[in-house]
């Protein structure tokens, strides 16, 4: 070390030299070194602690998101089942009256049906009978005799039971209404009791949301499920997007016979670029029906007053409209188009022109269908609203469920950076402590031999 | 009627709407074909015509095209063939370009070959041409075997060229005998040509085949 052997008494004097000057410089080095390490996880604790609030804020207000939402949308439901119930309820009174009806129909075919039941004395008559019988025939014991008393009682029996006979074919008649009426009415109660059921459902699922304390608002929000709506939405509208390529290939090519195809605009066709403003002038049409039709809740047209969204809903349906009509006179031309090229090519390429000469022909079936796709398209774009209401909804959930777990693990990292550093700090404490221990030793009995006297010198003075 | 007012309308607005951010830029074209009709390569012309035609038919509305001929004192009006500008609308322009073929297969059946090769003043002609267009790109498409053969009576070999903003492309430059015997002379008679278009400003482009030729320009 130094170019010195550790024989050499040279290389003991700089190690004795180095430990006398770290001792005296230690209140000021342990001073710089707690500064450095402690200060920096003092400030990296801080740090974590904000970003652990910042993420618990965020989560809140994630919780917040969801139980308003889940709330507005379970009210909406409520509401629309209070008035599907009140629209169904004098059906449902029209129905249960006339099986009630039909019952009590039921009922006095039955009472007559008991009146004649009771009307039968079959002991009485019977019994009377079987003795009058055997009275005629004297006191023998015969077999004949008894068969022959026998033989009248089945014929009295008969002839009492013979009057039943109609009402017993009327009973059997009336149970098989009267059991479906019972099946009928169990299953309107059953079809109601559902009803309250998912009422009563939703009902606790919505005073949870709009609960006053934070837990039981939670607990509600953490029930429901933010990812598999949007990721069914995602896919409605991946097909829809799918839609909005078809629709962009059928009016690209056309568009060039409106804006003409010699412009770019920031590198990008001006054709091209006036089917992508006309599909999202259809899009912002759809989203602008859907939410005046009161069935998305994207924009704030919902907030608009009845007549102005009615208003909107017209200008909506009538820009709609408007753009099935120009996309079929779109395809129309494209075929138009593709035919003359197809004949300008064959010219080019010196074959023989063709009979229709590049004129345009007549309706071909392809382009039939170019024009019921070109005007179905613009409304399935504006279905494409509902969709994309719960994906960019959901999207900002999940963003900020993101941005959540973000933070904690930020806050996490930090926390675990300052505890390392802090205990780097009392490391390095420790080993300068070790390299002067001798001198901190040495130190240490002088004061203990010291402390007395001067206690002793204090009490004296005092 | 309404329909027509009704493009304009939309054109009209999606145009100033985007003009307004100075975002438009155009990407027409203005094409000069050049076709050498001497002695030794007018055997090539009709080959040159039905590219001139297939080059023709992937041009955009509202791009020029012309077509001249390489004789014997290029630089005059009776070497051009055609030119035309093509219309505004796609359909238009389809029978606009049908017509230029007439023009071309016209010129095809008639063309008589020349007895000298004036390349500079075809170019000259070509660029003065290309000058006065408004289109974004310039080309020059020249067909010919590069060998140049001025007559006494109109001697260009000293002839100034500017081609500045202006691509000169040449195509099926055919290996005359003579090459066959020495090699470089076809290459240095390229590279020559090379030097000489990019000296006067120009951008040189060797495209050997037809297929090349409109890969390059589409």
């Amino acid at each position: 070390m130094f170019g010195l052997a550790w024989t050499d008494w040279q290389l003991w004097l700089v190690v004795a030299g180095i430990i006398l000057l770290l001792y005296v410089g230690r209140p000021y080095l342990h001073g710089l070194f707690r500064g450095v390490f402690f200060g920096l996880a003092y400030v990296l604790r801080d740090v974590a602690r904000r970003l652990e609030n910042a993420g618990n804020n965020i989560y809140r207000q994630y919780i917040e998101l969801v139980a308003s939402h889940t709330a507005e949308t379970l009210e909406q439901r409520l509401v629309s089942q209070e008035m599907k119930l009140e629209k169904r309820a004098p059906e449902i009174d029209r129905r249960i009256s006339g099986i009630v009806d039909k019952l009590d129909t039921n009922q006095s075919d039955l009472s007559e049906t008991l009146e004649a039941f009771r009307a039968v004395d079959l002991d009485e008559r019977t019994l009377r009978e079987v003795q009058d019988s055997i009275q005629a025939r004297g006191q023998g014991q015969s077999r004949a005799k008894l068969s022959s008393a026998a033989s009248d009682v089945r014929r009295a029996v008969k002839e009492e039971l013979a009057p039943l006979r109609p009402h017993i074919n009327a009973l059997r008649s009336e149970l098989k209404p009267m059991a479906e009426n019972i099946t009928r009415l169990r299953s309107i109660s059953n079809e109601l009791s559902r009803s309250s059921k998912q009422i009563n459902k939703d009902l606790a699922t919505f005073e949870e949301c709009i609960h006053p304390d934070y837990e039981r608002r939670r607990d509600a929000a953490q029930r429901q499920s933010i990812l598999i709506p949007w990721l069914l939405s995602l896919l409605v509208m991946t097909v829809a997007l799918t839609g909005v390529f078809l629709n962009f290939f059928l009016i690209q090519r056309p568009m060039a016979e409106i804006v003409g195809d010699d412009l770019q605009v920031m590198g990008v066709g001006l054709p091209t670029a006036a089917a992508l403003v006309v599909i999202f002038l259809e899009a912002v049409a759809g989203i602008v029906l859907m939410d005046a039709a009161g069935i998305t809740k994207i924009t704030l047209i919902s907030t608009l007053p009845r007549i102005h969204k009615r208003v909107l809903l017209y200008a909506a349906f009538a820009f709609l409209a408007a753009f099935s009509f120009f996309e079929a006179i779109l395809a129309i031309q494209r075929e138009v188009l593709i035919g003359i090229d197809q004949e300008t090519t064959r010219r080019a390429l010196g074959e023989l022109p063709t009979e229709a000469g590049g004129e345009p022909g007549g309706i071909s079936l392809t382009m039939i269908g170019q024009m019921v796709l070109a005007i179905l398209i613009p409304w399935l774009l504006a279905v494409a609203a509902i969709p994309l209401e719960t994906v960019v909804q959901n999207f900002i959930l999940i963003l900020r469920l993101v941005m959540h777990q973000i933070t904690i693990f930020l806050a996490f990292v930090f926390a675990i950076v300052a505890t390392v550093l802090k205990a780097i700090g009392l490391f390095v404490l420790r080993v300068y402590d070790l390299l002067i221990f001798l001198p901190l030793t040495i130190e240490r009995m002088f004061r203990r031999l010291r402390g007395p006297a001067r206690k002793k010198q204090a009490s004296g003075a005092t | 009627m309404i329909i027509k007012t009704f493009k304009t309308l939309t054109a009209g607005l999606i145009l100033a709407g985007v003009a307004a951010c100075g975002a438009v830029t155009s990407n027409s074209k203005a094409v000069f074909m050049l076709v050498d009709a001497s002695g030794t390569y007018v055997r090539e012309v009709p080959d040159a015509v039905v590219t001139a035609k297939l080059l023709t038919s992937k041009l955009n509305s509202n791009d020029m095209f012309a077509f001249g001929e390489i004789g014997s004192c290029s630089f005059s009006d009776s070497s051009l063939v055609v030119r035309r500008t093509l219309p505004g609308t796609p359909s238009e322009a389809a029978y606009a370009k049908q017509a230029v073929f007439g023009n071309l297969e016209a010129y095809a059946e008639t063309v008589q070959p020349t007895g000298w090769t004036d390349i500079r003043g075809g170019l000259r002609y070509a660029a003065a041409e290309l000058e006065q267009s408004d289109q974004a790109s310039r080309y020059i498409v020249l067909v010919s075997d590069l060998v140049e053969d001025v007559s006494p009576d109109c001697d260009t070999s000293g002839l100034e060229l500017d081609l500045e903003g202006i691509t000169v492309i040449v195509t099926n430059v055919t290996r005359s005998d003579r090459d066959a015997s020495d090699p470089n002379a076809y290459f240095e008679r390229l590279e020559a040509w090379e030097a000489l278009v990019e000296d006067a400003g120009g951008t040189w482009v060797h495209a050997n085949s037809r297929d090349r030729l409109l890969e390059y320009m589409f």
